[in-house]
């Protein structure tokens, strides 16, 4: 017994009566359904419902592989093939005017007609893309650079999606920025010891003073860290004659507070 | 400028140019000629080619001007070019394609409702095939892009501009419907 779906298509029938079938064949359950009313040889604006419904359901059966994607174009179309058919059988209970009746396979066949439509308009395209591949126009030649002619870079036209691919060229080279950490030779204790030292029995010494010899940046922000512990500690006195200028430290024993007169 | 003048001046610009030139394009090295005398000149510049047998022709492409090969040596330059032949487009991309011609600006929602299936991939291939392009949002819901035809359609199908492709007042028609 030949296979029944041969005749849907012949070429995937082989000897062994195994079916190869993909969804592929079509382009979608439009595509299907309108290859089963030009097989049936019907009217798309009369469709035989129930046996449509039937060879597209048997259709989808023995396309068993189907792609999940695809799959619920496919069964959304089964659904809505059987909803049209209970429509039908179902009486109406009063008969309605004429006029007033709707089709109910109305809105399937608008979207038929409008898809043959569009596959007619493709197959218009596919011609005019064979014609527009019979000539070529002339190419940029990139090495040409003539004596005497200022070579300039076209600019080609970039769209959204050319920024969005380069955006997403620039994320995937971000390396990870490494930081070199040293490890800290002094902590704040070691340095309000050597800041004590340095104030010895001096009455007052100078911010400046304190951090001219100091290189290291990590060393200066320690001297301030330390002497605004001592200053809270109340060991010494931070005093300023005018708004940004040199900054005094001055040990607590030394400092006298100025007396409101 | 002479009629002499202006043949070679066009010709040199069509020569040198890798797309197609629009008259715009042309102007600013044509010294004022009008635009009748302009494309009378181009005229006999291809009137010119087919008399003397050469090899090439200016055709109308994308709204301007292209010095292309006759269609004649399509399998010899095919041939010749085959590193540079975009692969056909698939029949998915076409139908998508044709329902995006005739009803620009369109979202992806309402291509997929005449074509029943999901197009994301599809359209994503036509952009960067640069055949269509994002021509802004539409004002809808979830504001959904809107998707047109580019120069390169044009160009890649061999038309000078929209109302070159063929006449489907129909499709026009049960396009706007609400499926």
């Amino acid at each position: 017994m030949p296979c029944p779906y041969s005749m849907l298509n012949p070429t995937a029938c082989d000897q062994s009566m195994i079916c190869r079938f993909t969804v592929s064949q079509f382009e979608g359950p439009l595509d299907l359904l309108l290859f089963l009313i030009r097989k049936n040889e019907v009217d798309i604006s009369d469709i035989p419902i129930a046996s449509i419904t039937r060879q597209y359901l048997e259709y989808l059966e023995v396309t068993q592989q189907l792609d999940l994607d695809d799959a619920g174009n496919y069964l959304l179309m089964a659904s809505t093939l059987m909803n049209i058919k209970s429509q039908m059988l179902l009486p109406t209970e009063e008969a309605l005017p004429l006029e007033e009746y709707e089709d109910p396979r109305m809105d399937l066949m608008r979207r038929l007609k409008a898809y043959q439509i569009v596959k007619d308009v493709a197959m218009d395209l596919r011609g005019l893309e064979a014609d527009a591949r019979r000539f070529f126009a002339r190419a940029y030649f990139p090495e040409f650079s003539g004596v005497g002619v200022q070579h300039v870079e076209p600019l080609p036209e970039v769209s959204f999606l050319d920024f969005l691919q380069a955006f997403l060229r620039v994320v995937n080279q971000w390396e990870e920025v490494v930081h070199h950490v040293q490890a800290q030779h002094i902590n704040l204790e070691d340095m309000i010891a050597r800041i004590v030292t340095l104030l010895g029995s001096s009455e007052k010494i100078t911010w400046r003073e304190l951090v001219t010899e100091i290189t290291d940046r990590m060393e200066r922000i320690l001297v301030l860290l330390a002497l605004l512990e001592m200053s809270r500690q109340q060991q010494v006195a931070l005093r300023q004659t005018r708004p940004y200028g040199n900054l005094w430290v001055i040990p607590s024993q030394n400092y006298e507070p100025q007396r409101a007169s | 400028m002479n009629p002499k003048e202006l043949r070679e001046t066009i010709e040199v610009l069509l020569f040198a140019s890798d797309t197609p030139l629009t008259l715009n394009h042309m102007r600013p090295f044509l010294n004022g000629v009008p635009q009748e005398e302009l494309t009378a000149a181009i005229q006999d510049l291809n009137d010119e080619y087919h008399k003397s047998g050469r090899s090439f022709e200016i055709k109308r492409l994308a709204g301007g001007y292209q010095l292309v090969t006759r269609v004649e040596f399509s399998d010899l330059v095919s041939q010749f070019q085959q590193h540079r032949l975009a692969s056909r487009l698939s029949t998915a991309a076409l139908e998508t394609l044709a329902i995006i011609a005739y009803r620009q600006p369109i979202t992806r929602l309402a291509i997929e409702e005449v074509r029943g299936v999901d197009v994301s991939g599809v359209l994503h291939t036509l952009l960067e095939r640069r055949v269509i392009r994002i021509t802004g949002r539409d004002k809808g819901l979830g504001r959904p892009l809107l998707y047109g035809t580019n120069d390169e359609f044009l160009r890649y199908f061999g038309l000078n501009d929209l109302s070159d492709l063929p006449d489907k007042k129909e499709m026009m028609e049960l396009l706007q419907q609400k499926l």
